[in-house]
């Protein structure tokens, strides 16, 4: 069983660590509702458009009544005939021009409109494209660091392993040189005993080879 | 006599910040793909001939004009206009025909509106296509740099277990060596 080593966070670890939470935590708290919103508002048409189309419109109306009404002053004033047919002509083109512009100003609001919807939703996606680049280094960081914590785990297992398999040959070296010591000094003693004792059996294995050889020539 | 079993040990590592970090990342990934992904989306959905739009802008077009009608009607009467039945009919005709040319005016500026969003749409969007390339190719380098730095942990860790089995072998060729050279050398002696 492998005794634990630990070594305790310093205090400028923790520290870093506490700010990362806390501002991670405003962050989410305060700013991402704040970007929520932001982000809500970019889509195309909805009620921002009708009202700014409808604000076109009375813009429009506004700006042209006077020039219609001094047209007309301008035309009675210069002795024109309400019941003429330059009088008729005169009401029907105001009326038909103020309409192309009151009409020109609703349409230009919604194309206006789109513009600035397609100026937010690049402006966001270039944000977004931010946030993305920002996660993959953070996870492609993350990703190496994994490997290299695995690498250290495997290191220092392999380490301790390999330490104590120069343990075991060191103890197998001291068996060894005290089995050899054995193992002499046993030669040494018995050494005679067992030379006889393998030069009579020997002998005995020979004569009775040779006997049944001589048997076996008759 | 001391121990003939040296001792292990083992750090304990602490992994808090760089979890908290890659969990923030996920996070962080996750908003791109929740929040911004979809409005990319929604601009490249938006390119294209918007026949709703040309019609809208006739329809605008038609509805001014028609109250244009109601308009010149208005006007004659506060001022007492009477109409001849000619006058009449040369002023409807002429509200008509303002009716119809605005409502092609108005579809013919508004397809050119459409078709000068679309360019610029289009062009601004290739930019972007560009940016999301930008994140696969740092995804991938990202990937590769951490497949790599795996390899060689790898190969490391072979390396290391070869040498250590090769050492248990010499160790134990040792072993008998030294066995019999000292049984050997013991015997000489004796």
């Amino acid at each position: 069983m492998a005794r634990r080593v630990n070594l305790p966070r310093t205090e400028y670890e923790q520290e870093l660590l506490d700010i990362g939470g806390e501002q991670w935590g405003a962050y989410e708290n305060t700013f991402i509702p704040i970007e929520d919103v932001w982000l809500d508002t970019i889509r195309k048409g909805g009620a921002g458009e009708q009202e700014a189309m409808d604000i076109a419109a009375a813009e429009a109306t506004h700006a042209l009544s006077p020039i219609e009404q001094g047209a007309y002053q301008d035309a009675f004033a210069g002795g024109m005939d309400p019941n003429s047919g330059a009088f008729i002509g005169l009401a029907t083109d105001l009326a038909t021009r103020k309409a192309s512009g009151v009409s020109g100003a609703v349409t230009g609001a919604k194309n206006e409109n789109t513009l600035g919807y397609y100026d937010k939703a690049l402006t966001a996606s270039q944000y977004g494209r931010g946030v993305g680049s920002e996660a993959i280094t953070g996870l492609g960081t993350s990703a190496v660091r994994s490997v290299q914590a695995d690498r250290m785990e495997r290191e220092q297992e392999e380490f301790n392993k390999q330490a104590s398999a120069a343990t075991r040959q060191a103890l197998y070296g001291a068996a060894g040189t005290a089995a050899g010591i054995a193992a002499g000094y046993g030669l040494n003693k018995y050494g005679g005993t067992i030379k006889d004792f393998g030069s009579s059996v020997g002998e005995v294995l020979i004569q009775q080879a040779r006997g049944r050889n001589t048997l076996t020539s008759w | 006599m001391g121990s003939t079993r040296g001792k292990k040990y083992e750090y304990i590592p602490d992994y808090t910040a760089q979890n908290a970090y890659a969990e923030q990342m996920r996070k962080d990934w996750s908003r791109y793909t929740d929040k911004y992904m979809p409005i990319v989306t929604g601009l490249v959905n938006d390119l294209g001939a918007h026949p709703e739009e040309l019609d809208a802008a006739v329809n605008t077009s038609n509805m001014k004009q028609d109250q244009a009608g109601q308009d010149v009607m208005d006007t004659l009467g506060m001022y007492g206009t009477q109409l001849s039945p000619i006058q009449r009919e040369a002023m409807l005709s002429k509200l008509k025909a303002s009716r119809t040319l605005e409502a092609v005016k108005a579809r013919t500026l508004q397809r050119r509106t459409v078709d000068d969003r679309n360019d610029a749409l289009r062009t601004a969007l290739v930019g972007e296509g560009s940016g999301v390339r930008g994140l696969a190719n740092q995804s991938l380098n990202a990937a590769a740099i951490a497949e790599q730095e795996r390899n060689a942990t790898g190969y490391g860790i072979a390396a290391a277990k070869t040498a250590r089995s090769q050492a248990k072998a010499q160790g134990t060729m040792q072993l008998i060596g030294q066995g019999i050279g000292t049984a050997a050398m013991v015997a000489a002696m004796s």
